[in-house]
């Protein structure tokens, strides 16, 4: 069965994070997972804090970028919350935001040598984790050769929601074990009272992740043209602002999130458990308030509930 | 009054460190200092935020965490996150390192007393919700900030040891762990006193945290493993601050080679009774807490229990902590 994950961002201060964790994990949330950002509070502690209020749910930590924290650290963060909480704990990692990253000194690299980076992180990873069996280690990905790389680890999480995408994305894959995790981790924002086009906050975090999609993919999934306005406004700007969201076709954005009614999201999650994903993250905005949290729970029952009558 | 503490580090077992957790506050432990022995062991912010929780009014602080091998902004979310969770009990304690640890991991870092300052000015400025651009040796930052509304109080420690670190302490620290014989502590206080006397903005007062290896040996303490780790505080001591003392230069030099290139269990066999009594604090829990006593009479604000906790340690800190609460009462 399909697992329904949260993502928490950890802009708000530890007591307001860890309601929502509380919510989220008595509301039948599988997983909680703590976003990772450069500018904003440390995820491995808030998971520590988290695993202490909850009880069932698992706790995703991440996205950790190798580039920023060292294989050996990442080791010594997943191994020390496993040995204080026990086997709750999944890790994402992934390079992280090229931008954020250079705000705090860290060089990204050139593109193409990303992928090596990553993958021999992952591999030091694993090496280190390798006595913590229920760890699962998830790669970040979008593109084939992050997807390819993504079968040394033990899932990966997309960060679109597209049907066609997520289709290309199982058959580059190829042949991998029933084991393995195909999750999608995409902006999101579930409510009875969304309407997805005019709601800024689906709209920034899903266009910001549109255009920082990678030259191959756009052209692969014919997103040029749409994305040219908003890309030629943003080289010029320099950042992304409400302007440039509004320049992004609605159909675009669609492709990067996951919007709509509690009872349409639950028929969006039986698509994506059709094309082969076993875990469902909702992004942000999602987690951004302790409203959006209860939305998604209630919309996970109305699901389950949905499941029980047919 | 001094402050009693403990002190502990990320390599100890996960019992040992959950043990002080849950029973500092019954104890009358009022602070716990974690230190950080690079890559090994309990990740440190993660050892501090459990201790945090499990504690309600003990202050905890890193012991410390070494600039050379984290990103600071790592360090500044780490310090912001810990804060919340201690409300205002967490302590940042940083350095740059020990000595011995950046030999192992090959880290030279050119201009020590400028890369702390940077750090810690620039640490400073996060935590008073300003955004800071920088280009240090050991870190670059642009535009950056924790994004806070407010500024936050989280005072910074320094873990330091030359005279040119100590005296950077005075100028902008807000307290510092220090470490060594008698002879180094009083010089040490010294110095930072001076330098403070003339920082006249800020009004808060230096403290002077004393950590040194402890040795109860009425609790069957294993003398093995302390004179391991009198030989590694040797081998860290740096070179002026060997200087000062009255011991045997030449065994102290070849207990830093011996260190150095076969590890501190090598370093043990050349550690004698004046090594243990120079740089620990070792016999009965009287004698033990008349050391703590001389060295708060030398300006210490706060005496530090460590490790190694061998034997029976767990009755000889119930023990010590008892003596030290039964002389207040008095």
């Amino acid at each position: 069965m399909i697992q329904w994950g949260i993502a928490i961002n950890l802009r708000e201060s530890v007591s307001e994070i860890v309601e929502k964790a509380i919510v989220a994990d008595s509301g039948g949330m599988d997983s909680i997972w703590i976003i990772d950002y450069p500018a904003v509070r440390l995820s491995p502690i808030l998971a520590s804090v988290i695993a202490q209020r909850t009880k069932q749910c698992r706790i995703g930590v991440g996205l950790l970028s190798p580039l920023v924290y060292p294989p050996k650290q990442i080791v010594q963060y997943m191994s020390t919350l496993i040995k204080q909480h026990g086997n709750r704990f999944d890790l994402m990692i992934g390079p992280g935001d090229r931008a954020r990253l250079a705000d705090i000194g860290v060089k990204y690299g050139r593109s193409a040598k990303i992928v090596s980076r990553m993958a021999e992180s992952l591999e030091r990873i694993r090496e280190g984790l390798t006595v913590y069996q229920g760890c699962r280690i998830f790669l970040g990905a979008q593109g084939a050769k992050m997807i390819e790389t993504s079968r040394n680890s033990d899932g990966v999480l997309l960060n679109y929601s597209d049907s066609e995408m997520i289709r290309w994305a199982t058959e580059t894959l190829g042949d991998i074990p029933d084991t393995f995790g195909i999750g999608v981790f995409p902006p999101s924002l579930v409510g009875n009272s969304v309407h997805c086009s005019k709601q800024l906050s689906i709209r920034t975090a899903a266009g910001i992740v549109a255009l920082g999609v990678s030259p191959s993919i756009r052209t692969r999934f014919n997103l040029d043209e749409k994305l040219q306005p908003a890309l030629s406004l943003l080289r010029a700007r320099g950042k992304i602002d409400e302007n440039v969201i509004n320049l992004i076709d609605q159909s675009v954005i669609d492709k990067f999130c996951v919007c709509g009614t509690q009872k349409s999201v639950c028929n969006r999650v039986k698509l994506l458990a059709e094309l082969g994903v076993t875990i469902v993250v909702f992004g942000p905005p999602q987690g951004a308030t302790i409203d959006g949290v209860k939305q998604l729970v209630q919309a996970k029952r109305v699901c389950e509930q949905s499941d029980t009558n047919s | 009054m001094y402050r009693a503490s403990v002190g502990i580090t990320t390599s100890m077992e996960l019992s040992a460190t959950n043990w002080i957790g849950h029973n500092a506050d019954s104890l009358g432990v009022e602070g716990i200092w974690v230190g950080e022995d690079i890559g090994l062991g309990q990740e440190t912010s993660i050892l501090t935020a459990s201790l945090l929780e499990n504690t309600s009014r003990a202050r905890v602080g890193t012991g410390i965490i070494p600039i050379s091998v984290h990103n600071l902004s790592t360090i500044a979310r780490t310090a912001l996150t810990l804060q919340e969770l201690g409300n205002g009990r967490f302590i940042l304690g940083i350095g740059l390192g020990g000595i011995q640890d950046l030999q192992r991991l090959g880290r030279q870092v050119e201009r020590p007393v400028s890369a702390l300052r940077d750090a810690t000015l620039s640490l400073k400025r996060l935590f008073n919700s300003e955004s800071v651009t920088v280009e240090s040796e050991l870190f670059n930052l642009t535009d950056y900030s924790l994004r806070i509304s407010q500024p936050i109080d989280i005072p910074i420690f320094f873990g330091v040891r030359g005279p040119q670190m100590l005296k950077l302490a005075g100028k902008i620290a807000d307290g510092v762990i220090l470490s060594g014989p008698g002879e180094y502590l009083r010089y040490a206080i010294d110095t930072i006193d001076k330098i403070a006397f003339e920082r006249e903005k800020n009004k808060r007062e230096i403290e002077k945290v004393v950590w040194l290896p402890t040795i109860p040996t009425f609790k069957g303490g294993s003398e093995k493993l302390a004179r391991q780790v009198v030989a590694l505080v040797v081998a860290d001591t740096p070179e002026q601050v060997l200087e000062m003392l009255d011991i045997n230069r030449e065994r102290a030099d070849k207990i830093r080679e011996v260190v150095a290139s076969s590890g501190p269990k090598a370093g043990a066999e050349l550690i004698d009774q004046q090594f243990i009594d120079t740089f620990a604090i070792s016999g009965t829990k009287e004698h033990m807490v008349d050391r703590f006593e001389e060295i708060h009479n030398l300006g210490a604000t706060e005496i530090v229990l460590g490790p190694p906790f061998s034997g029976e340690w767990k009755q000889a800190m119930i023990d010590i902590f008892k003596e030290i609460h039964q002389r207040r009462d008095l």
